[in-house]
């Protein structure tokens, strides 16, 4: 027995379909491959991913149709849900998109419910089950596909909201530009089941897939109270400089966190915004060092929009 | 298996645990017991390895012949873990906690999510490997690796873990300070490390000690711990991403350096002392 590639291509080579559906079914529910040895390390799904990059191209492709051909013929009774985890991952690590379509079936189909309700650890596991599902899937946005499954999960009424988050974050991965419309949901979620979540980590994570130049110029969609909410937890972390270096009026107000609700009429001056920053930047381009650049640039906003809110206040009285 | 190197290396292992009382007599004597029974009912086909690989893996869902070294606790060294970000994602992460999506990497601003925020509340399960144990090193050591050029490439040189040569992200967990003055912690034998370059030798306060990949000399201290929780006490450490190995490990090299050799007189010498 040889994890060789070539070799474990030439006997897998030789399986029916049938065969290689039935090898990956049984190989996850013993935690052993037939003619494949296991090392200790890695999981068992992180090294048939790596068998799995030695395949050649037409043999990958046949061993991508037998993971979504198990996943279609896992069964909870027969298999488990460790055999189902362990062929998700699998199916997210090879990037076998057609993966979605039976993890939607078994999603849709409340098969894990039946879990549910047994013993806490059958709800432990019900929940990891789940939760590997969801991800999988969500890994795979911005597929379209990812889209629809995850609306139809995200507003209704009966799916268990402890998975808000993934699918919160997979569908701002489909559509930033977008995230008015699920974010408050998810903060309405969050708030009533604070340890559902790690708000952070959610946040930080939209700040990476939406960007801050989109969050600030998307923001005025939110509602004042959850504009609020958010501006409170973004950016928590150091902020890098390249994150805002060159980016908009907006992106840089955002992470001032001040006055970004405050349309630029209010201050009844016409705003040029691209043409605004473009030459304050070119102002402070001297500075030494990217940190002192976006600092700088940071500290000569704040001075600016200040003398903006003076100027208004003088022109009210 | 004395006709590869590795299979030489393992009964040079499995010699050193038995003469050096590394091992209780007891389970090395039904470890000959059982593997003889096995091997006599295998097909012609399988190879000695294989057979071993699935007794130990498979006996008593693979607790029967792990963790079997000499006890270290109580032990008051700190100790930390080396793996693969994937693998502690895969092994430990509460997907729906932190809405990260799944996909066969972390990505550097996650992991330094996870080390800068902590693990509070976003960690389950327990930690082990595909058997149930996983291997510690003391987390003094490490500090010198971190410290270090490329803290991947130095951590995966000076623990022996050949197995990882892909280029991936490597990860330090470190668990708590004092854990060990209550959990269990053995030092490990034959059993434990068969599957992996490893050497069966005693290092100070009775670890095992790791295998250089680069100069086969000893590497840091080992031990093994049966599967145990993962809390927010842990602390996990980026170590950067692995360069692929430059070189193929010399196991012939390896098997000429071990202490206890395998032949025909220590072969007798082993035989005697199962009988």
């Amino acid at each position: 027995m040889s994890n060789k590639k070539e070799s474990v291509e030439q006997f897998l080579g030789s399986y029916s379909p049938d065969k290689l559906t039935t090898w990956l079914l049984n190989g996850f529910v013993t935690q052993s491959f037939d003619g494949i040895r296991i090392e200790l390390d890695p999981s068992l799904a992180l090294q048939l991913r790596n068998i799995y990059t030695g395949f050649s191209p037409q043999f990958q492709s046949r061993f991508k149709e037998g993971v979504i051909r198990s996943l279609f013929e896992w069964d909870l009774h027969t298999h488990g849900p460790q055999c189902l985890k362990g062929l998700a991952f699998l199916g997210a690590y090879i990037r076998a998109l057609g993966c979605i379509e039976p993890i939607r079936f078994i999603l849709e189909s409340e098969i894990l419910e039946s879990l549910k309700e047994t013993s806490t650890e059958a709800e432990d596991v019900y929940k990891e089950t789940l939760q590997v599902l969801l991800g999988v899937v969500q890994g795979f946005a911005p597929y379209e596909g990812v889209k629809i499954v995850f609306e139809r999960l995200y507003f209704s009424e009966s799916f268990d909201y402890r998975f808000a988050a993934q699918l919160f974050l997979g569908l701002c991965e489909c559509s930033p530009e977008q995230y008015p419309r699920y974010l408050p949901r998810f903060l309405d979620l969050q708030k009533k089941y604070p340890a559902y979540y790690a708000l952070e980590f959610v946040v930080s994570e939209m700040e990476r897939i939406v960007t801050l130049a989109r969050t600030a110029a998307n923001l005025r969609w939110l509602e004042p109270r959850y504009q609020e909410r958010l501006l409170e937890n973004l950016c928590t972390h150091k902020w890098s400089p390249a994150s805002l270096v060159g980016e908009s009026f907006d992106t840089l107000a955002l992470t001032l966190r001040k006055s970004v609700a405050i349309p630029s009429q209010t201050f009844g001056v016409p705003i040029d915004r691209g043409m605004f920053i473009k030459i304050r930047v070119k102002e402070i381009r001297n500075d030494e060092g990217p940190v002192r650049f976006a600092e700088n640039a940071l500290l000569k906003m704040a001075g600016i929009r200040q003398s903006f809110m003076d100027k208004v206040v003088t022109e009210t009285k | 298996m004395r006709v590869s190197a590795p299979g030489r290396a393992t009964l040079s292992n499995m010699l050193y645990d038995a003469l050096e009382n590394r091992i209780p007599k007891a389970i090395m004597k039904e470890f000959v017991k059982d593997m003889s029974a096995r091997w006599n009912k295998a097909a012609k086909f399988k190879l000695p390895e294989d057979e071993f690989d699935q007794l130990v893996r498979t006996t008593a869902g693979g607790l029967k012949y792990s963790c079997k070294g000499e006890s270290l606790m109580p032990c008051p060294i700190p100790c930390s873990r080396v793996m693969t970000a994937p693998s502690f994602a895969e092994y430990h992460l509460d997907w729906s906690k932190v809405g990260f999506a799944i996909t066969g990497h972390l990505r550097k601003s996650q992991i330094n999510l996870l080390e800068t925020n902590g693990l509070h509340g976003i960690v389950i399960g327990k930690i082990r490997g595909t058997r149930p144990f996983a291997w510690v090193t003391p987390t003094e050591n490490m500090q010198n690796t971190r410290a270090s050029l490329h803290p991947a490439d130095s951590a995966r040189n000076h623990c022996g873990l050949i197995h990882y040569s892909r280029d991936e992200n490597l990860v330090e967990l470190v668990y708590p300070a004092d854990i060990f003055m209550k959990e269990s912690l053995y030092a490990p034998t034959f059993l434990d490390g068969y599957q992996l370059v490893y050497q069966s030798k005693r290092s100070r306060h009775r670890w095992g000690l790791a295998v250089e990949l680069a100069t086969l000399a000893d590497g840091y201290p080992e031990a093994v711990h049966p599967p145990l929780s993962i809390t927010g006490e842990f602390v996990l450490k980026d170590l950067g991403r692995l360069k692929p190995l430059s070189h193929s490990f010399d196991f012939v090299r390896f098997v000429g350096n071990m202490e206890w050799k395998w032949n025909w007189r220590t072969k007798g010498k082993f035989y005697k002392y199962v009988k």
